[in-house]
């Protein structure tokens, strides 16, 4: 007794039974999995299910599925052990056979409503009656079937013999085994036939116009249909080409079917050497035959002249490996896999993703129209495009040449102008030492012995004095201001002392504005302290202020009685006694320039010159007027008598004069605030550049430890 | 006015009274060296009207300040204070008398003394901060040079150092030619540009009078 086991229990069940009398379990699936070697079986349902055509499957007739069906329904035992084996199967699989068992069952599908009618018509079926039976039509209608497929009539078990004895010899084909058929006339064979068979079978139901239904525009195209091989040659072409490739296992490769060696072409195939290709009429005798060889290609001795060409670039390659750097390989690497994704791509694609066209006239055709992810799939770039071939020193310039422009860009932080803080003590200090200083030379003079050497501009102004007759008119030029009045005075205070115990007579003239007053002040302090009874009028005669600059300046020594004609107090200046004979400044016994100021001291020279004898031009000038008028004494010839620079020469002139005047009460202070202004200048700077090492210290420290 | 500076006729004028000017430098004719000892004159007058004219604008600037009431009126008010003191007592005492002699010797002496004293102590104090603000070969080189000048002009405590005092000490030497080159040099250079200044205006390049 046959019986069926439970694939969930194990328990026997009655064969009869769909579900397991222990666990309830189904013992039978839904649906009859098609036998997985019936490749006729699997393609019959392909046809049904789908509801297009594809352009690279087959068209195959309704009553070719339908008869492919009923032979499939002549192997039960198959469908059953392969339901029988889906329950073994993991879930995954048996949804995946649940999936194709809808493709390959011989039910009507709904989708083929979906096919238009003149896609139907194209096909040939029946538009009226879908849903009837292509076996029921083909063997109502007796449509002639080839020979090779007569299925569907009564030679259904001799065709199945020789169906599979041709599975077992026909031989897989690597080529296609319908080379060299001339299907034209195959076809116009098959041509002359059918009229036969037609007239044999008149209940057949006149198939309808192929074109039938279709849009006009299509319909302009029927002349051209016409004349193209009718549905039913397509049918018996097509169905030549779906029947032949089918491979049986076997020992295929050492017979030939029968069918197979009466298509023409076998003769050639047989009859030509497998290796050597002939090329097209017209390009025989130009290219030679092409030859198959089955040797590797490094045994292949190839000419001279192309192995010279490999030996030239061996060495050039061979450097250039040498060369690759590891991001260089690294690289190259990733461009191999660059290259690789578009397989990668293409496999993520398999034919099953394309979508099928659902509207339209491209109704049920997959892959007419690309959908817009696979349009719009780009490669990936590769690495090679973006990145150049660079070593790493080329790496690092390139990158230290971008720093550069990076900072180029960006804006340098101003500093902020460090502000010196106002050091009010230490200035306080400074003030007090020289006040003490100055207090303290003061009254301890004499402390220090006055200079002992003579100058040479002390000896030069004591000769010129020496010199002047009694009672000589002698030009004062003073240009003063009150800050330096006490340096001047120290200055010219011996030299005018020795002029007023000559009793010259003083021409006073200023180009300073406050010159007048200056020299009127200094006659009379000079005069007090050397104890001299020199009054103004008598002594004197003050011209006041010579305006004009160097303009003035030299207006004056043209014509001074007509630029100044009248003293200060607007008394005529030449009328008196002791001036009636001055008319230019060579009249004068002697000029004395007074002033501290360089340039003024420059103008005056420059513009006495030639009005002027050397001889009786002295300059007393303060000591930073020194240097600006040293040149002008040096001189060879000289343009000046004499220089008196300062309060040492003064004190000088006091010593060889044996007259201690200002400048002796004034030398001991002033080498008291000179000194003490050393020492503070020297102390300051001192404490400061340790300052300044200790903050630069500092700074290099901050910059080192960050 | 201004636009009638920058005439040519304007330039016209200076161009002939340079010419003239310094034609009487080289040319000793009677007629030349009169006129252009006329332009002198003209020329001390015209710097005494500017000096006038400028001792106006600065009375004229400190009464508008007075006026204003600003926080600088107080100073306005004591520089009008002391113009018209001084003005009165020169221009009716005379710089003879003794009141005069009082503001010369007691006021402006000793004012512009003590702001001599205040430079004074501002040097030296700069002259300490100079190595810490600028600490480099030259600031230590003037630095030196100060220091060595001061110690070259008085003797220490009345004695006088043989290399460093005197006409013939090293300090001399140095000061007699470096000193003296470098002066040379200065003064070169304001001939120079005196002469260059004197031709520009002469040919019109610069027009300061017009500005």
């Amino acid at each position: 007794m046959e019986t069926q086991r439970c694939p969930m229990c194990g328990r026997p069940n009655p064969p009869e039974l769909e579900v397991c009398q222990y666990c309830q379990a189904r013992l039978k699936p839904l649906w009859a999995e098609p036998s997985t070697g019936s490749s006729e079986a699997r393609e019959a349902g392909i046809s049904k299910s789908k509801p297009g055509l594809e352009p690279e499957e087959p068209l195959l007739p309704d009553w070719l599925i339908a008869s492919r069906g009923q032979m499939s329904d002549e192997e039960p035992p198959q469908s059953e052990e392969r339901g029988e084996d889906a329950f073994l199967l993991p879930p995954e699989e048996v949804e995946i056979d649940n999936f194709l068992g809808d493709l390959f069952s011989d039910e009507p599908a709904e989708e083929k409503e979906d096919v238009p009618e003149w896609l139907q018509a194209l096909r040939g079926e029946k538009i009226s009656e879908p849903q009837s039976s292509p076996l029921s039509e083909s063997g109502e209608q007796g449509e002639p079937l080839p020979f090779w497929l007569g299925l569907g009539t009564g030679e259904t078990e001799q065709a199945h013999a020789e169906s599979a004895s041709a599975e077992e010899k026909v031989p897989p084909f690597t080529e296609s085994p319908f080379e060299g058929i001339d299907f034209d006339s195959d076809l116009l064979s098959l041509e002359e036939e059918k009229p036969a068979e037609i007239g044999a079978q008149p209940d057949i139901q006149p198939s309808l116009s192929p074109f039938e239904g279709i849009e006009p525009f299509l319909l302009e195209e029927e002349k051209l249909l016409s004349e193209s091989p009718s549905p039913v040659e397509e049918k018996t072409a097509l169905r030549a080409e779906e029947t032949a490739p089918l491979p049986a296992e076997g020992d295929w490769t050492s017979e030939t079917p029968p069918w197979l060696e009466a298509l023409p072409g076998l003769e050639w195939e047989q009859g030509e050497p497998r290796g050597e290709e002939m090329p097209p009429e017209f390009l025989q005798g130009v290219v030679p035959p092409f030859v198959e060889a089955d040797e590797e290609l490094s045994e292949i001795e190839f000419p001279e002249w192309l192995n010279q060409v490999e030996r030239s670039i061996e060495p050039e390659l061979e450097a250039v490996m040498d060369t690759l750097t590891p991001p260089a390989i690294e690289m190259l690497a990733d461009q191999e896999e660059g290259e690789i994704v578009p397989k990668e791509v293409e496999e993520s694609h398999p034919q099953e993703d394309i979508p099928i066209e659902v509207v339209g006239p491209l109704h049920g055709l997959r892959g007419v129209l690309p959908a817009e992810p696979l349009v719009a799939e780009q490669k990936k770039p590769s690495k090679a495009l973006s990145e150049l071939l660079v070593t790493d020193k080329q790496r690092a310039q390139a990158e230290l040449f971008l720093r550069l422009i990076e900072e180029e860009g960006k804006p340098k932080p101003i500093p902020a102008a460090k502000r010196a803080k106002p050091h009010t003590l230490w200035r306080a200090l400074i003030f007090l030492a020289l006040v003490v200083a100055a207090t303290i030379g003061y009254l301890l003079a004499p402390f220090s012995t006055p200079p002992q050497e003579l100058s040479v501009g002390v000896f030069d102004a004591m000769q010129a004095v020496n010199q002047l007759p009694a009672q000589a008119p002698v030009l004062l030029i003073v240009d003063l201001e009150g800050s330096d009045f006490a340096e001047m005075q120290a200055t010219t205070g011996a030299m005018l002392d020795q002029m007023m115990i000559k009793g010259a007579f003083f021409v006073l003239v200023s180009a300073n504005q406050n010159g007048a007053l200056q020299a009127d002040r200094l006659l009379r302090e000079v005069s007090r302290l050397n104890g001299h009874h020199y009054q103004p009028s008598v002594g004197w005669v003050n011209l006041g202020y010579l305006p004009g600059g160097a303009a003035g300046m030299q207006a004056f020594v043209q014509s001074l009685t007509e630029v100044m004609p009248t003293t200060i107090d607007g008394d005529a200046a030449w009328q008196s006694d002791r001036l009636k004979n001055i008319r230019t400044l060579s009249d004068f016994n002697l000029v004395v320039v007074i002033t501290e100021d360089s340039t003024r001291a420059r103008q005056w020279l420059e513009q006495m010159k030639g009005h002027v004898p050397v001889s009786r031009l002295i300059f007393a000038v303060s000591a930073q007027v020194e240097p600006i008028l040293r040149p002008y004494y040096e001189a060879n010839p000289r343009q000046v008598q004499s220089v008196l620079a300062g309060i040492r020469d003064g004190a000088i002139y006091e010593t060889q004069a044996a007259r201690r005047g200002w400048a002796m009460q004034l030398w001991d202070a002033y080498t008291f605030v000179v000194m003490m202004g050393i020492a503070l200048i020297f102390l300051g700077s001192l404490v400061y550049a340790l300052f300044a090492l200790l903050a630069r210290r500092k700074g290099r420290a901050e910059r080192e430890g960050r | 006015m201004r636009s009638f500076l920058r005439s040519p006729f304007s330039t016209l004028i200076t161009l002939l009274t340079g010419l003239v000017v310094l034609l009487g430098y080289f040319l000793d004719i009677e007629p030349l060296r009169e006129l252009r000892f006329r332009f002198l004159q003209w020329a001390v007058l015209l710097a005494a009207v500017s000096l006038m004219l400028g001792v106006f604008n600065l009375l004229r600037v400190h009464w508008s300040r007075l006026r204003e009431s600003t926080s600088k009126a107080l100073y306005s008010l004591t520089f009008l204070g002391g113009f018209v003191l001084a003005v009165l007592m020169a221009g009716l005492l005379g710089i003879q008398h003794f009141l005069t002699h009082a503001v010369v010797d007691y006021v402006i002496v000793p004012i512009e003394a003590s702001l001599f004293v205040v430079i004074l102590v501002t040097l030296i104090y700069a002259l300490t901060r100079s190595l810490q603000n600028r600490f480099s070969v030259f600031s230590l080189v003037f630095l030196l040079t100060v220091l060595f000048s001061l110690l070259a002009s008085v003797p220490l405590l009345g004695v006088e150092i043989p290399f460093l005092h005197g006409g013939e000490s090293i300090f001399a030497i140095g000061q007699r030619v470096l000193g003296a080159a470098g002066v040379r040099g200065l003064l070169i250079g304001v001939a120079l540009g005196s002469v260059i200044t004197g031709i520009r205006v002469l040919f019109g390049l610069d027009r300061p009078y017009g500005e």
